[in-house]
């Protein structure tokens, strides 16, 4: 057959750290050796991680008009793979992209992970394999490839009514290496395969009240992290920056007390009003939940809205309005992750 | 030093982040490390507690007083 079937790939991943040591994981730059038990190994449904080539030409003045030769600027380790939520793999994500987890495991396994920013983050180690055919030897026809220190940058969530959740992780490392044979052999993690969060698992709270007039989510979170390089082709470190939080939804607008809130910072349906200098927040929470043991929560306590556009339709449909907010710093956490499932994960 | 384990019931505790990366379970039901780092654990997770009998036990934030 000619060409090679794309479909034959999957992604594991697994915080670097020192189970059961006080080893500092986060100051440390080393990779884990893989743990079958500890890691998480799934399908993409977009994306992937890879070393990312830039090229350069040279550019001096000389007599000939064609471009310059090329020469090699970087080598980045980078990829944003996409996953569908499942009650494990998003664990590791949440709390790679926010950095502090406290997770605790009671009888029956049932075991609940809060977590929540903080300044620094853990690094993880990524493989990716990628079976390219059968025959001819194991490395000729099968890429495996390890990506060491890899920093969680960003993490986005989505979600619409009726459909599954995905999220989708931009990672950002320092090392690759090709491996000639699968590097997870010993200690594969079985892939995960249960059924993913769908948005029909929803609840949501506006303002600290339930409303079923959201029907879909785009959750953001930013590190604004940079890949530090020196003197290698790759990077020596990743250097994370300002973290930044913010959650666009569709609301089915049933009135307009929100809209005269954004604008006019009170919610008031009569009488006239102007623009007020003020800025209205409230808060916000998603839940999915599949059932008791299995939920995952995002809690952001002081939003405040960047968007409320209300704009007429000669369809005539019931208006639906994007929303968009935006997190802010307070004495709470900006966003709280609490993920309830029946799986440790372990740094 | 102090010397914290799981609390009652608790199967698995982790608490990874601000300095600290510890985990609990069967393979390592309690550790040792330094006062300050262990009150910073139990503020984290409410499932470690320090060893009763232990003679560095740090009072502070255990039982919630500060």
């Amino acid at each position: 057959m000619a060409g090679v079937a794309s479909n034959n790939a999957w992604i594991a991943y697994q915080a670097q750290g020192a189970t059961g040591s006080t080893k500092l994981a986060q100051g440390t730059k080393a990779k884990t050796t893989p743990v079958a038990t500890k890691g998480t190994r799934s399908g993409v449904t977009g994306g992937s991680i890879t070393s990312s080539r830039e090229i350069g030409h040279l550019a001096e003045t000389d007599a000939n008009r064609d471009q310059g030769v090329v020469y090699l600027k970087k080598d980045e380790l980078k990829g944003s793979p996409e996953l569908y939520v499942r009650r494990k793999g998003c664990v590791p994500f949440f709390w790679g992209a926010l950095g502090n987890i406290a997770s605790t495991e009671t009888t029956p396994p049932k075991v609940e992970h809060a977590i929540t920013p903080g300044n620094v983050l853990p690094y993880f180690t990524f493989w990716s394999a990628f079976n390219t055919g059968t025959g001819g030897s194991e490395g000729e026809k099968e890429l495996y490839e390890e990506f060491i220190n890899c920093v969680i940058a960003d993490i986005n969530l989505k979600g619409a009514a009726g459909n599954p959740l995905s999220i989708t992780a931009t990672v950002l490392g320092t090392e690759t290496k090709k491996w000639a044979t699968n590097p997870l052999v010993a200690s594969e993690p079985t892939m995960e395969n249960d059924t993913p969060y769908v948005f029909s698992n929803a609840k949501v709270e506006l303002g600290g009240a339930a409303t079923h007039l959201i029907n879909d989510i785009d959750f953001s979170l930013s590190n604004n992290a940079v890949a530090q390089q020196t003197d290698k082709p790759y990077p020596f470190d990743i250097g994370i920056g300002k973290r930044t939080v913010s959650c666009g939804f569709s609301i089915i607008l049933e009135n307009i007390e929100e809209y005269n809130e954004f604008h006019y910072a009170n919610k008031k349906k009569t009488g006239e009003m102007e623009i007020a200098p003020g800025i209205y927040e409230t808060k916000l929470k998603f839940t999915f939940e599949i059932d008791a043991s299995n939920s995952i929560e995002i809690y952001l306590p002081h939003v405040a809205y960047e968007e409320y556009p209300i704009t007429p339709n000669a369809d005539g449909a019931p208006m639906v309005v994007p929303v968009k907010a935006v997190g802010q710093r307070s004495s709470e956490d900006i966003v709280k992750v609490t993920i309830k499932n029946e799986k440790k994960v372990y740094g | 030093m102090a010397k914290i384990e799981r609390a009652s019931g608790i199967e698995f505790a982790l608490v990874s982040g601000n300095g600290i990366d510890l985990v609990l379970d069967d393979d390592s039901p309690q550790v040792e490390i330094d006062d300050d780092l262990a009150t910073k654990v139990l503020e984290e997770n409410p499932a470690v507690v320090v060893v009763a009998d232990h003679a560095e036990v740090p009072p502070v934030g255990l039982f919630g007083e500060n």
